[in-house]
């Protein structure tokens, strides 16, 4: 890009504003280390954070796609037709639910989401009764009162620089992988938690994300952080079709947890798979690690993915502290023509470090479905245990499951165990269901969510409810 | 070594090795000089490789082997072997080329084929031409594509139909000591429609010399055909040993695989079995045993292409030393394949601080109608079966001897011939033994 280019935009920066409204707020396709400057700039961001991102940029352009390992086929992508910058955008607002898609309102129905939060997520306009401004202004003075810090990406860079400077990127480093140095360099949002030393969050920070989940970003970026001690659990995403017009989502999460401190992330992602012919769809390319820096401290990783064309997507743990507790629970479902490659990894560093892998893939129509994990034991991991159980479901015969565990043991005082199962659905219990009155649907959803029960449960409560719900609507039209 | 190029390397040396091929029909001369294109196409495998992720190909490639010479040894050779090697039926070869004197071929029913290609090669070039290329399932593997190219000559075993033979076959593949060589070793073995089988494929050196074995063996059982194949790999302690095996199982085919891995400094088996009708069936077991610096690698790979098919396989490893043991397992069920059956297992015992295991079990499943499961472990022998010995006085070696013993036993029970299973119970022992561990023996 030419200076003249750039000071065109730096202009029309200051012409237009930031955060006004923003159809002409947005940068020309293409990435380069100016387009780079620009979204510092308008971020106001310090120097430190900018060369932050030049350095990943840099990275980025000494990797190449990973294109080798993974069961996924997709056209190729072009960086340079990618927008990178974009403010968000205001939504035509509806007047009323009943101007809403009948097709997005039946959805929301039999997900079973409150009509106050229908209107939120169909950016209909809020009455009174269910202000989404108050409601948040309530639940941040609660947090406050604790010293939690829950912040957009940017603000956190301004209010609690030291805490960003010395833990972003200690886990995910910038040239960890294309898809994280990629996001390193242009991410324009996302959260920064931080929990202060033995406090336990007194809510979900899902709920208040919830209201405030419009337009999360193309390049997420979440940074969670809990001190000594102390405890959050942290729901991303939501039950509700997304439906998005970015097709490559490239997020980092990174997850700090010091001594005796427990995080639990839960995800539950739904965003559009493409149509039934396999057109269109977004591509999630997620990069997702937990280091247990502290002593006993634990991170559990909980998914439930549903939605997506491609899903590229291993949420880690790295159990250095001594006593150190890993989890991964897991769903994918892939129907329609969807394609997911997903799993975890488990780095046991300290001794008696201790990983649970729960993963259940389940296969509808033309979905091909791999599971791909690392379980790896270090030298000095002395008693450290693995337990992972990946099993498969297969539902109609275009479809495929995949297991790809990789162990790796350098200390025989280890224990690590595997196993794997695939089959179809049973014959025998669809037709017990089905002489007891259920429609073969139904009966369907019905086994899914029992052959999903472990993981399902590790959900907070109420979206475990609705997550059920979701596996049976995604599941339509793929039985029978 | 940096400037080193194994591709150049082994096209000079096969240009060196023309008088070797000297009399080969034509169609032979342009399938090993495919194979050769082949493998300067294919490159030694990157680090990045995804089935070279455990096992360095350059550890293998970067060293101007030279092709092994023809060399005849005498048969108190065989005896340093220390294994009861059957008299007869058997076929040696020496550096990969047929020993006549050392084979003995008594026992064998009528119409029972069994010699070298070159022998056959003037009467029966026409079945032979399309089994000496490189087999389909390695088109993409250079190791093979390099073992066709250089293999001076292969044993050939072909079973007419309905014929089966009642005595166990061995084709002994010895290498000759010498520095720096390559020996190709080659089998080609046809149990036609209803034949049965029972073979054991050796690979053994004498001496500890530093050498490469690039093996090739290639096994087809015919629709209801039966086939029982051990392969003992108890090469000296210098060698490199590379092994592709192939098996193709027709209609209601049975096809038993048995791999012992007790030798060589680094070795690793590529063994694709493909279960190419319906109802066909596979199992394999696999051991290997490790000490001091050896690397084992085993790759095994079942691939179910039509429905009714049914596999079971259990790999064991036993690491002591500095020793790592790769077991990598696939279990392929296309979409035709439906009503298909898999049972993978890989157990693992690591038995000392410097060893490594990696395990990678896989199953890639494109039909529904289907059972397919396996299992890893990994870990150390039970604290609690130990104090259960120990608690009946038995000695802390003495116990652990025991319990090894019992994990060696489930896929050495299997050997029939009691004199060999005790042989290689014995030699797997005194390789632990060696590191330090299970000491103690068989009582």
């Amino acid at each position: 890009m030419s200076n003249q280019t750039l000071e065109q935009l730096a202009k029309a920066d200051y012409e237009w504003g930031f955060t006004t409204d923003v159809e002409q707020d947005i940068l020309e396709p293409g990435l380069s280390e100016d387009v780079i400057r620009v979204i510092s700039a308008k971020k106001s961001e310090p120097s430190w954070m900018l060369d932050w991102r030049l350095d990943g940029y840099r990275r980025w352009l000494q990797l190449a796609e990973p294109h080798h390992w993974a069961k996924l086929s997709y056209a190729p992508i072009d960086y340079q037709a990618i927008r990178y910058y974009a403010a968000p955008k205001q939504k035509k607002q509806l007047q009323s639910l009943d101007e809403l898609d009948p097709e997005i309102r039946r959805t929301y129905e039999k997900l079973g989401i409150p009509l106050g939060e229908q209107k939120l997520l169909a950016n209909v306009a809020v009455d009174a009764v269910f202000d989404s401004v108050s409601v948040a202004t309530t639940f941040k003075k609660e947090l406050e009162k604790h010293g939690i810090l829950f912040l957009p990406f940017s603000e956190a860079v301004r209010r609690a620089p030291e805490l960003v400077r010395r833990y972003l990127g200690s886990v995910v480093p910038q040239g960890d992988n294309f898809f994280a140095a990629l996001n390193s360099a242009v991410f324009t949002d996302g959260s920064f938690v931080y929990i202060p030393p033995g406090v336990r969050c007194p809510m979900e920070l899902s709920t208040y994300f919830r209201i405030n989940a419009s337009e999360t970003g193309q390049f997420e970026r979440t940074l969670i952080i809990a001190d000594k001690g102390s405890y959050v659990s942290y729901l991303e995403g939501c039950t509700a079709p997304m439906r998005d017009e970015n097709q490559l989502h490239a997020a980092v999460v990174e997850l700090v947890a010091l001594d005796d401190a427990q995080i639990k992330y839960s995800t539950v992602q739904n965003w559009y798979p493409g149509d039934a012919e396999g057109r269109g769809g977004i591509y999630n390319f997620v990069t997702k690690r937990g280091k247990c820096a502290g002593r006993r401290s634990k991170i559990s990783w909980t998914q439930v993915e549903t939605g997506s064309a491609i899903t590229w997507k291993y949420p880690s743990c790295i159990l250095q502290g001594d006593d150190s507790v890993g989890e991964f629970y897991s769903v994918a479902l892939t129907s329609k023509h969807q394609q997911a490659d997903t799993g975890t990894k488990m780095i046991h560093i300290g001794k008696r470090t201790t990983s649970t892998i729960i993963s259940k893939g389940i296969s509808a129509a033309h979905g091909q479905n791999s599971y791909r994990g690392l379980v790896r034991i270090q030298k000095g991991a002395d008693g450290a245990r693995n337990y992972s159980q990946c099993d498969s479901l297969l539902i109609g015969d275009q479809c495929g499951a995949h297991t790809f565990p990789y162990l790796e043991v350098l200390n025989p005082t280890a224990k690590v165990e595997h196993e794997a199962t695939t089959s179809k659905i049973g014959e025998d219990q669809l037709f017990y269901c089905q002489q007891r009155g259920i429609s073969e649907e139904d009966a369907v959803s019905l086994i899914v969510n029992g052959f999903c029960k472990r993981v399902l449960k590790e959900l907070p409560m109420e979206f475990a409810v609705e997550a059920q719900k979701l596996l049976g609507v995604s599941l339509e039209g793929a039985v029978g | 070594m940096s400037t080193f190029s194994p591709e150049r390397h082994w096209a000079e040396a096969f240009a060196a090795a023309a008088d070797v091929r000297a009399g080969e029909p034509p169609w032979l001369e342009a399938t090993r000089k495919g194979a050769l294109a082949r493998f300067a196409e294919l490159g030694v495998p990157a680090r990045k490789h995804e089935e070279w992720k455990y096992t360095r190909a350059e550890r293998i490639a970067n060293h101007p082997w030279q092709p092994a010479a023809a060399a005849s040894i005498g048969a108190e050779a065989l005896d340093e072997l220390e294994l009861p090697v059957a008299a007869a039926p058997r076929l040696v070869f020496v550096n990969g080329r047929l020993a006549p004197d050392l084979s003995r071929l008594d026992g064998l029913p009528p119409g029972v084929v069994a010699t070298n290609a070159g022998a056959l090669l003037p009467r029966d070039g026409a079945w032979l031409e399309p089994r000496l290329d490189v087999p389909v399932p390695f088109t993409d593997r250079a190791f093979a594509a390099l073992a066709v190219a250089m293999a001076p000559d292969a044993a050939v075993v072909r079973i007419p139909r309905d014929v089966s033979v009642e005595a166990t076959l061995w084709v002994l593949f010895v290498s000759a000591p010498g520095e720096d060589v390559a020996a190709s070793p080659r089998l080609i073995v046809e149990a036609e429609p209803g034949a049965g089988l029972r073979l054991v494929e050796l690979h053994a050196s004498l001496g500890a010399s530093r050498q490469l074995h690039n093996a090739l063996t290639e096994i087809v059982a015919g629709a209801a055909a039966s086939v029982e194949h051990l392969r003992l790999q108890l090469e000296g302690a210098g060698t490199t040993h590379v092994a592709h095996v192939h098996a193709r199982v027709a209609r209601d085919a049975r096809y038993a695989s048995r791999t012992i891995a007790l030798g060589a400094e680094l070795s690793r088996l590529d063994l694709v079995v493909t279960l190419a009708e319906e109802g066909a069936e596979a199992t394999l077991d696999g051991l290997y045993v490790a000490a001091q610096t050896q690397h084992h690698e085993s790759r095994t790979c079942v691939d179910h292409q039509r429905p009714h098919g049914t596999s079971r396989e259990l790999y064991k490893g036993v690491l002591a030393g500095r020793a790592r043991g790769v077991f990598s397992g696939k279990v392929l069920v296309r979409k035709d394949a439906q009503k298909s059956s898999a049972e993978q297992k890989n157990e693992n015992l690591l038995l000392s601080r410097d060893a490594e295991v990696d395990s990678k079990p896989q199953l890639e499943i494109e039909a529904d109608d289907v059972r397919c499961t396996h299992g890893s472990t990994i870990g150390q022998l039970d604290e609690d079966a130990l104090f259960y010995l120990r608690a009946r006085g038995l000695d802390a070696p003495a116990a652990r001897a025991l319990l090894v013993r019992g994990f060696l036993g489930e896929i050495l029970a299997g050997v029939e011939d009691e004199a060999l299973r005790e042989s290689l119970e014995a030699r797997a022992l005194a390789t632990l033994s060696r590191a330090g561990v299970a000491a103690g023996g068989a009582p």
